[in-house]
């Protein structure tokens, strides 16, 4: 079996490595089959009965090294031509301390890879979720002004973005884990620098620093984690640190996937990089990249204390709400489903913390079908920008009477993440109960509970809100009337069907009538507005006052943003300080 | 058996059930008042006259909206999990949403909109509703409410607050701003008449039956004291529709969200230190 | 014998338009539906929407700004449906009678079903002539009412008849404005 886990992890830089080469029409039956083949892998590993652990050789050890060395040089160099000093400067404290801490490591060796339950669950939505975003990208690319080459070399990017996303969510050793890291981020730096135009450079820098932040806490955890425990494994820390009092390194892991979830401090980090081609924001907020955050989160809450774990919570919930606040904000369609990204991560983060099998799986839910529903929301913002010329929420006006068809795809997934009996739904749902639950043992998880209803209440209220732009009369018109190409559609509609079939899974939790209820409901209104033909009853006009004109409607608008960013802002580094603080001395 | 019975004729005791407050109201304000029986004598005539529609789909939404919200009422009665209820009640009123968007109407879209605002109101309460039921019983079961002790008393402002959620939900002033009928012509009832208009009359008659339903559960299994808190809320919220004129929709937020969210959660963090 | 005909008169949605009144017989309306005249007791609803509406209460002479708004709402009323013209000056012009800016009464426009005079016509002549009107609904057809003036035709399609656009604008008719 470790061959297979080895072939999931080296398939896909393998397969980048053919992207390079080949000519276009090939390079695409290569990529879906690519893409198949490591679907299959994945569904194969989820149906492993048992956990697989071993250890690289020595030889690819010193590989690892090397290349640690090398991302780092690579930062430097980043921050040298850009001129930005954020990153050269944390490039060269990443470099002192990781030489620091690689030189201290101690001798004892347990498994570099342990795949767990969490990881195989990954992996689906890595390899199915990112399959289909790298298909959807094999067309969408084409369209761009730049050179074959250069196309190439996005999808062969998307590829290894794959692969190294395989490895970290198998990853046991903190060292190999901060490679991976680092990798990732240099992955999604450069894909947002692709385009290259001036906004593109700056906010790549931005996503840059920033998860340098990220890498910084990561060599300082291991750092914590030599001095007080002699280990740089995952499993042996915590381990050890389970009823320590001294939990500086968890705290510190907990800091880099804060910054890796862009939770509200560092929320600009995800937001910049919307101005790269859409299937990159489609796999930042999917599949790879924000999604390591809630995963370390599982992987460590294991060895958190009550307050460190409420602290977490914290964080997560209350940026979870105010993210959705401020997402009513925006008109840009792309930073809207940002923004909600960002609050989804934070609940996934809150339920992530508490150390409980049940918390466990309710957040695994929400990491899996949130990636499935943003996958298809950001394909189909991509069809939105490509096909119809549509960038903002205002131009929307109107698309329903061109293509009820898609309009009702993006409704239904946004219903996916909102309604019953869909996974997202669920997450929820069981985030209320256990929060109760928490609250009963620890008082102050009332907050986390507060902060979580209103979040999910504010984005019910977002999601719909939006939905009304699509039927408003405008006189402006959004492009042509014609079907959306093929080549867009399946993969937009594959992960659709994915949502619709993931309700099954919701049968373990929820009882038989609960999930059949709600589909047959929406079954039955899907069916009835496709087969109900009202014959022989009268069309009239809507009622507008008598008046002949119709008047042009316009939503409601808020501006939460500018108000209050700066002092979320503040609030939220306080909590985050208060979280290292409380793991140094608690 | 009772209890099917009782999902089965939820129209025809919601429609009852507005006949008596219509009756009631007028008693108020000192005037007859129409017969007990108006609301179907309304159905009828509607039922009879030439149907018209704007379009198929959005008239489909209102007879989702309907038949989810039975249905809501259904899993409410027969006993399954409350907090699951009200999501799924969340479903009924984003058809009726959904509806109010599906046509290009100013009004229709004004009252979607409202629709939602008021949502963010008390969506939060009722959950938080559900959340004290859970501290107080150990599990959202409505099984385990309907047959425990009446816990009227331990959630005093949790009533307030639900209330207020009443008030909003069933469109009584001062918190009707979502179908203000002089303002907004009904907000998404706007564009329906005849037959499928009746959906819409109708689902409000199951709304009736929701709310009250839910003010069931603070009694528990005292019977006794449900008749008498049912009977009670149902006389205040109409002296209070009476006795008080409309908020605006922005009041009617910030209301919503300082009282109504506000005395819940008050009272689900005073549950958890007594 | 239960027959759904029966109910029409016992249940009356009512549409009020006020078609350039001086707010006189307004007043007196609203007066009918208030506590003291309790009009609801025969089942009367001012909805203020013609979709759902049987009745349409109109006051004022029709001034020329309000005869496309007239004939829009009279259109959008699903039938069975009656007009009450309420006040003399909607009955015949009243006190505006003959001036440049009025059209000298509802009926040049719609058929209008009950008169009730007065100016402002009293409350109780109001409850008598709504009343007429309820009974009169009950011999009303389903077949489509058409406006006297500012009518284009009927549009019939495959099994529906479309009445979008049977309310015409002032000059683009067929000339009798
Ligand atoms: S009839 Fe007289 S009181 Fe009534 S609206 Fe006309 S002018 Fe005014």
């Amino acid at each position: 079996m470790a061959v297979l886990l080895n072939l999931i992890f080296f398939l896909p830089p393998v397969l980048a490595a053919a992207m390079l080469r080949l000519p276009p029409e090939r390079r695409n039956y290569t990529a879906v089959a690519g893409v198949g083949i490591l679907t299959l892998f994945a569904v194969m590993l989820f149906f492993l009965p048992f956990e697989v652990r071993f250890a690289f050789p020595e030889a690819l050890h010193l590989l690892f090294w090397a290349a640690d060395i090398a991302v780092i040089g690579f930062f430097a160099y980043a921050g040298l031509r850009h001129r930005s000093m954020p990153v050269l400067l944390l490039a060269l404290a990443q470099m002192a301390l990781y030489l620091g801490v690689a030189g201290s490591a101690p001798a004892e060796k347990t498994a570099d890879i342990v795949l767990n339950e969490t990881a195989r669950y990954m992996f689906l939505i890595i390899n199915g979720v990112g399959g289909a975003i790298i298909i959807y990208a094999l067309h969408y690319i084409q369209s761009e002004a730049v050179q074959q080459r250069r196309k190439n070399g996005f999808i062969a990017l998307l590829f290894f973005f794959v692969g190294v996303m395989n490895m970290i969510v198998a990853a046991n050793s903190i060292e190999l884990f901060f490679l991976l890291f680092e990798l990732t981020t240099l992955c999604s730096y450069l894909l947002i620098k692709f385009r290259q135009d001036a906004q593109s450079v700056e906010n790549a820098k931005r996503a840059l620093w920033m998860n340098q932040l990220g890498g910084l806490a990561i060599l300082a955890a291991m750092a914590a984690s030599l001095t007080a425990y002699e280990t740089i494994y995952f499993d042996t820390l915590l381990s050890r640190a389970n009823g320590a009092a001294w939990l500086l390194p968890l705290a510190f892991l907990a800091l880099a996937a804060f910054v890796k979830a862009a939770l509200i401090p560092f929320n600009s980090w995800l937001l910049g990089a919307m101005v790269a081609p859409t299937p990159v924001s489609a796999i930042l907020h999917s599949a790879t990249m924000v999604k390591i955050a809630p995963f370390l989160i599982l992987k460590i809450s294991g060895g958190f204390d009550a307050t460190l774990s409420f602290l977490v919570a914290l964080v997560g919930s209350f940026v979870f709400m105010t993210a959705s606040l401020f997402a009513l904000s925006k008109d840009y369609f792309k930073e809207v489903l940002g923004y909600s990204t960002i609050g989804l991560l934070g609940l996934m983060i809150a339920l992530a913390a508490i150390a409980d099998p049940l918390a466990h799986k309710a957040a695994l839910f929400l990491i899996c079908f949130h990636a499935v529903a943003k996958g298809a929301l950001f394909l189909q913002a991509g069809i939105l920008e490509k096909h119809y010329g549509v960038k903002y929420i205002s131009q929307i006006r109107g698309l329903a009477d061109r293509n009820p068809l898609f309009v009702a795809m993006i409704a239904l997934a946004f219903g996916a993440l909102t309604l019953p009996p869909f996974g997202v739904f669920l997450g929820k749902f069981m985030a209320i109960e256990l929060f109760s639950q928490q609250m009963q043992s620890h008082p102050l998880f009332s907050v986390v509970l507060l902060f979580s209803v209103l979040g999910s209440v504010v984005l019910t209220l977002l999601y719909f809100r939006l939905l009304s732009n699509f039927y408003a009369k405008s006189a402006q018109s959004a492009g042509e009337g014609t079907a959306v190409d093929k080549r867009y559609f399946f993969p937009a509609a594959g992960l659709l069907a994915v949502l619709l079939a993931g309700a099954v899974l919701s049968f373990g939790t929820l009882g038989i009538t609960q999930v059949l209820l709600p589909l047959l409901l929406l079954g039955t209104a899907g069916a009835l507005v496709l087969l109900f033909r009202a014959k022989h009853i009268d069309r009239t006009k809507t009622y507008h006052c008598g008046e002949k004109e119709q008047a042009v409607l316009a939503n409601s608008y808020f501006d939460f943003e500018s108000r209050y960013m700066k002092r979320a802002q503040v609030l939220a580094l306080v909590l985050m300080a208060a979280i290292v603080a409380g793991g140094w001395y608690v | 058996m009772f209890e099917i019975i009782f999902v089965l004729s939820a129209p025809l005791l919601g429609g009852m059930l507005q006949g008596i407050e219509r009756q009631l109201r007028a008693r108020m304000q000192n005037r007859m008042g129409p017969p007990l029986l108006q609301p179907f004598y309304d159905m009828f005539k509607l039922i009879e006259k030439r149907p018209m529609i704007v379009d198929e789909a959005h008239t489909v939404f209102a007879i989702m909206h309907f038949l989810t919200l039975w249905a809501v009422v259904a899993m409410l009665v027969l006993g399954d999990n409350l907090l699951y209820v009200i999501f799924l009640h969340l479903l009924a009123t984003i058809f009726l949403v959904i509806a109010g968007y599906s046509v290009k109407s100013v009004y229709s879209h004004l009252g979607a909109n409202r629709e939602l605002w008021v949502l963010a109101v008390y969506e939060p309460v009722l959950i938080l509703f559900a959340v004290a039921f859970y501290l107080l019983e150990g599990s959202f079961s409505l099984q385990s409410i309907y047959s425990g002790q009446a816990h009227l008393f331990a959630l005093l402002p949790l009533f307030a607050a639900m209330v207020l959620v009443a008030l909003i939900k069933l469109g009584k002033s001062p918190f009707d701003a979502a179908h203000a009928h002089q303002e907004i012509i009904g907000g998404v009832e706007i564009e329906y008449g005849g037959v499928f208009y009746e959906f819409l009359y109708m689902a409000k008659w199951v709304e009736y039956i929701f709310i009250y339903t839910l003010f069931w559960l603070f009694a528990g299994s005292n019977l006794l004291l449900g008749i008498v808190l049912l009977a009670g809320v149902f006389v205040l919220l109409n002296l209070i529709d009476n006795a008080t004129a409309r908020i605006k929709i922005s009041d009617l937020l910030k209301v919503g969200l300082i009282w109504g969210v506000g005395l819940a959660f008050i009272n689900i963090v005073g549950l958890l230190y007594v | 014998m239960f027959k759904l005909k029966n109910f029409r008169k016992r249940s009356l949605w009512i549409l009020h338009y006020n078609a350039g009144s001086c707010n006189g017989c307004d007043i007196e309306i609203l007066a009918c539906l208030g506590p003291t005249y309790d009009l609801e007791r025969f089942g009367v609803l001012n909805r203020g929407n013609p979709k759902q509406s049987d009745m349409l209460l109109i006051t004022g002479p029709v001034t020329y700004r309000s005869r496309e708004r007239v004939v829009e709402l009279f259109t959008q009323m699903p039938e069975p449906k009656v007009v009450v013209a309420v006040g003399s000056c909607t009955c015949t012009g009243g006190v505006f009678s003959g001036m440049y800016n009025v059209e000298d009464g509802v009926d040049k426009y719609i058929p209008v079903d009950v008169y009730i005079p007065g100016c402002a016509a009293t409350p109780e002549y109001i409850i008598d002539g709504v009343l007429k009107g309820l009974e009169l609904l009950e011999h009303k057809s389903k077949e489509i009412v058409k406006p006297k003036k500012l009518f284009k035709k009927l549009s019939f399609h495959k099994d529906h008849i479309d009445r979008r656009g049977i309310a015409g604008k002032v000059g683009e008719n067929d000339g009798k404005d």
